[in-house]
């Protein structure tokens, strides 16, 4: 269960971002999380437990964001249109 | 007199129109419900195809290497928050949702494919 925890957190942290309405905070949140993770790839310990509280915190951020976001849509982004 | 026949071959029309049209709408539903029966699950072939897609353009992953039977950590060299990437775009491709504990166990290409070729809601 312990080691599975930093991976959980991963997937509910990207799902969120995914959620994000505004095409550059949703990418800037996908890859901040994945620079967060790869940084702190060889906690253990303590430092890992606090890690794991600030990506919890991070992720109800990430939350309330996604919900904020929608009250006050933008324009889509040209490169949404790219694809 | 040219007016007349055409509003009668018109009207005539759209009385069979009309006619036919009943007759598909009182065929439909039976025809409906078999089609979506038959669509519940996907062909695993199919799956298999567009999980292959999906893998392939992962940025990480050398194409050439992507095969049915391919791990992601083993052959692919993914690590363990790759593999995480990798089964979210699954995800995304079928428009289905994997609870954390089917994820967990997804390693593989064949892994994957099993799974989602067993998801009803797989699209």
């Amino acid at each position: 269960m312990s080691t599975n925890a930093p991976l959980s957190l991963f997937r509910s942290l990207l799902r969120q971002a995914r959620n994000m309405d505004n095409y550059n905070f949703r990418e800037y949140a996908t890859r901040r999380v994945r620079v967060g993770f790869e940084n702190n790839r060889n906690l253990a310990g303590d430092h890992l437990d606090m890690a794991l509280r600030e990506g919890r915190e991070q992720l109800d951020i990430l939350k309330r964001q996604v919900v904020l976001g929608r009250l006050y849509p933008s324009a889509p982004s040209v490169m949404e249109s790219v694809e | 007199m040219f007016s007349s026949a055409a509003r009668t071959a018109a009207s005539r029309f759209a009385a069979r129109a009309a006619v036919s049209s009943r007759a598909t709408v009182t065929a439909q539903p039976s025809a409906m419900s078999l089609r979506y029966f038959a669509s519940t699950f996907l062909n695993p072939a199919e799956v298999q195809e567009r999980i292959i897609t999906v893998v392939k353009n992962f940025d990480k992953v050398d194409p050439s290497k992507v095969s049915a039977t391919s791990k992601f950590a083993d052959d692919l060299g993914l690590d363990s928050l790759d593999a995480v990437e990798v089964v979210m775009a699954i995800e995304d491709e079928f428009a289905i949702e994997i609870p954390d504990a089917e994820a967990d166990r997804i390693a593989s290409v064949a892994d994957a494919v099993e799974y989602v070729a067993a998801h009803p809601m797989a699209k």
